[in-house]
């Protein structure tokens, strides 16, 4: 096993780790937040296994960053007294996310071994050259992805009114 | 691949090193005489022990979701950037479009009062 | 870099929505100044202010929508047809999608002229109603012509997202606020569900256009099958197919009844459109597993959907109900899959549209002094206090059950002749015999308008816009009751041909 192997399967068993841990056996509600910015960066770190530099900085920079930090307001938003989950709610929630999260991993490996997916590796030898810059996206998104990137303005211009609208304290 | 990353590592190594090591210099060299007033944490004539849980309004939720959307379309401002002579015209034609909307919602919640504290 | 050449009148419908959205909000920004709706102003200057804003955005709003429309026919006329997007094709623009856009154009339309006197009587008159129902709007023209997985996930998450918001747009209702968030966390699973089918779906076939998915697929391959299981539930949780349907009550309920009619029409034409693009484009060869599959999940959702409806006393919740039984009947059409079934189903979607807007404009007229009167209660003795609005909520009623001399009869004969033809004959029994069962619960309204006491005394009027409204629908359902193939006026238009000539393109 090459050592960039090594590197994913450690960040793989993190992130899934920790995702686990979110909803699981972490204590405090807090804590629980923590756990999914491991997650985050543990995927951050499996982009830059693929060659997607910018896509990990972003990850890095919006979704560790800034989404969770936008968690963590709305958990002291909502203060919960008892500090999170009591032990029966967390095995609960063990319980269906291993479930869940197991039966759905389990099945895709399972049909991808039998359809033989596992024998080729499709992605190695057929990336370009500056596969995954920020100059290659850049001129795929101002190119050929144009109108995509037009819609993406519509849809967060759909989420500034619908946060103004919901989360405004006075709207009269 | 991974060589390309031995500088970052190295300096995060260097980093971690440094840290450690002041703190060590720290433990072994400095002098401890402690009492009660020194033991207890400065913030400031702040009182230090309060409840961590204190309730949040909600606006701070409405600044930092704005955040994140303005946080989202700052990511698309810097791929354009960078190839702001490949695209040329179209990328800057594409780039303006999708500012109007962002620009409307700036305006939209200025107006309704969302930015004021 | 030279940018290709691009045909931008082919977006005329999108732009035209989208720049109406924009310039909506604009409008509502400078309108709604402080001096006429701050603070200082009191209360009944506020709310006569915010009724004239209103009137104005919805004035703007049907502008924007009715040209929309017009680019639409108009396109549908010349035969229009055009990949769509800068160096690849990422929206195509054919009979189909301008067909279905015309219709989601109808049915925002409709959604706008309820919300008028809707809105000021649920106290809950603001602007920015109209620019979110318009950007969802625009998400469904993306969706109806998506034939990229890229452009379809946009679609969806600018068709859904103002939704979300409009759900929960009633703030001071708990119920409001219920729906929104219910409606948010199921929509969010449901992307990310949608999602994962997309990168399974890519990671087999190495392609996110519907082309180069079929491509793909020629080598076959258990991944690229549990993605599309995937993308089918994730566009199966949008148009309330069971088992991806619990949302469907609680939102329907909860959010305000204009909203309801909104996202009961278009988001379901929108669905199913983009699902048969789907369907018909990347899987061309894979007819019988899927149509297993589909089966399945019309045969659930038409016994869950109408049998569950019996139960209900909210009508709201009872027509949720209802509106999952249709969209198992619909899912028939999937199953059978010829082209024969395609047609059916679009014209299905278009006489859905009458039936359903038509019966929630009812529930809407009864609203009054802040409040919904939406029990099966509120309806007892309505023939005798409002004897019109009783007999078209009779005929809508009617309708959705399909009982002869409607349209909806019509439409779901149309759909049993293409199912019995692609041999799908258990799921017609299915729909048949499920279709009695919904006799029980649709006539049970009619009922207790026509038999029982008046015991509310709601005074409210039919506006103006809301009697429009009622009197369009009632007029197509009998129209389209009998005329459905003939053409008694001369106007060289069938509707079933135009539905005809929509399904056609896909092949």
């Amino acid at each position: 096993m090459s050592f960039e192997m090594f590197l994913f399967y450690a960040f793989a068993f993190l992130a899934v780790f920790s995702a686990v841990a979110m909803i699981g056996f972490v204590r405090h509600i807090v804590a629980a937040a923590m756990s999914l910015v491991v997650t985050m960066v543990s995927l951050a770190g499996i982009y830059v296994l693929m060659h997607a530099e910018l896509i990990a900085a972003i990850q890095i920079l919006v979704y560790a960053g800034a989404i969770v930090v936008l968690f963590l307001f709305v958990i002291m938003l909502l203060d919960l007294r008892d500090g999170g989950l009591g032990p029966a709610a967390r095995g609960q929630n063990l319980v269906k996310a291993v479930g869940v999260g197991g039966t759905v991993t389990i099945g895709t490996l399972v049909v991808a071994s039998v359809s033989g997916v596992f024998s080729v590796n499709p992605l190695v030898e057929s990336l370009p050259e500056g596969f995954g810059e920020h100059r290659a996206l850049g001129i795929a998104l101002f190119t050929d992805y144009a109108l995509a990137v037009e819609l993406v303005g519509l849809v967060l211009l759909a989420s500034i009114v619908g946060a103004v609208i919901l989360a405004k304290r006075k709207i009269d | 691949m991974l060589s390309e990353y031995l500088g970052v590592l190295l300096m995060l190594g260097i980093a971690v090193a440094l840290t450690v090591g002041m703190l060590l210099v720290h433990v072994y060299l400095g002098p401890k005489r402690s009492f009660d007033k020194k033991l207890a944490p400065f913030e400031c004539g702040e009182e230090p022990i309060v409840s961590p849980r204190q309730r949040h309004a909600v606006k701070f939720y409405l600044v930092a979701i704005l955040f994140v959307v303005f946080d989202v379309e700052a990511v698309f401002f810097y791929p354009w950037g960078a190839t702001f002579l490949e695209t040329g015209l179209p990328g800057l034609t594409t780039i303006a479009i999708f500012s109007v909307p962002l620009v409307v919602g700036l305006v939209y919640e200025w107006s309704k009062g969302a930015l004021e504290w | 870099m030279e940018a290709e050449a691009f045909d931008v009148a082919a977006l005329a419908p999108l732009g035209f929505v989208a720049i109406g959205a924009l310039v909506t909000l604009m409008l509502e920004v400078v309108l709604s100044r402080r001096a006429f709706v701050g603070e200082g102003v009191d209360p009944e200057t506020r709310l006569v202010a915010r009724a004239r804003i209103g009137i104005v955005l919805a004035f703007a709003s049907s502008a924007a929508i009715v040209l929309a429309m017009y680019a639409a026919i108009y396109q549908f006329e010349l035969g229009f047809e055009t990949a769509f997007g800068p160096g690849r094709p990422m929206l195509q623009l054919d009979a189909l999608s301008t067909f279905a856009t015309a219709l989601i154009g109808l049915g925002a339309l409709l959604s706008v002229w309820l919300s008028i006197t809707y809105l000021p009587a649920l106290r809950i008159n603001h602007g920015e109603y109209y620019a979110l129902l318009l950007l969802s709007t625009a998400g469904m023209f993306v969706l109806v012509s998506a034939v990229d997985l890229i452009s379809l996930y946009l679609g969806l998450e600018l068709t859904s997202l103002p939704i979300y918001a409009l759900a929960g747009f009633n703030r001071r209702r708990l119920r409001s606020n219920e729906a929104a968030l219910k409606y948010f966390l199921m929509g969010a699973v449901a992307s990310a569900v949608l999602l994962y089918g997309m990168a399974l779906l890519y990671g087999a076939t190495g392609h996110t256009d519907f082309t180069g998915i079929s491509q793909g697929f020629a080598g076959g391959g258990g991944l690229a099958l549990s993605g599309l299981a995937l993308v089918i539930a994730g566009l199966a949780f949008k148009v309330s197919v069971v088992p991806f349907h619990q949302w469907t009550p609680d939102v329907y309920e909860g959010a305000p009844t204009s909203v309801t009619a909104f996202m009961a029409v278009t988001v379901k034409t929108a669905g199913f459109v983009v699902l048969m693009r789907f369907l018909v484009l990347a899987l061309p060869e894979m007819g019988e597993k899927v149509s297993v599959l589909l089966g399945v999940l019309a045969g659930l959702s038409m016994l869950i959907g109408n049998l569950m409806a019996v139960v209900q006393d909210n009508v709201k919740r009872m027509l949720a109900y209802s509106a999952v039984a249709h969209a198992g009947y619909l899912m028939v059409g999937f199953a059978a899959g010829t082209p024969e079934a395609w047609t059916a189903v679009l014209f299905y979607l278009f006489v859905y549209l009458f039936m359903t807007v038509g019966v929630f404009c009812v529930v809407i007229a009864l609203a009054q002094g802040g409040r919904e009167w939406d029990s099966i209660e509120d309806f007892a003795g309505l023939a005798s206090q409002r004897p019109a609005l009783a007999a078209v909520m009779t005929l809508f009623l009617l309708s959705l059950a399909g009982i002869p001399g409607t349209a909806g009869f019509m439409a779901k004969f149309y759909l049993v002749v293409a199912a019995v033809d692609a041999g799908q004959i258990a799921l017609v029994l299915i729909l048949v015999g499920t279709s009695m069962v919904s006799f029980f619960y649709y006539l049970r309204l009619p009922v207790v308008m026509y038999m029982q006491k008046r015991r509310q005394d709601p005074d409210a009027e039919t506006s103006s816009s809301e009697i429009v409204v009622l009197a369009l629908c009632a007029a197509a359902i009998l129209y389209f009751a009998f005329f459905a193939q003939a053409d008694p006026f001369g106007t060289g238009v069938r509707a079933l041909d135009v539905a005809g000539r929509a399904a056609d393109f896909l092949h």
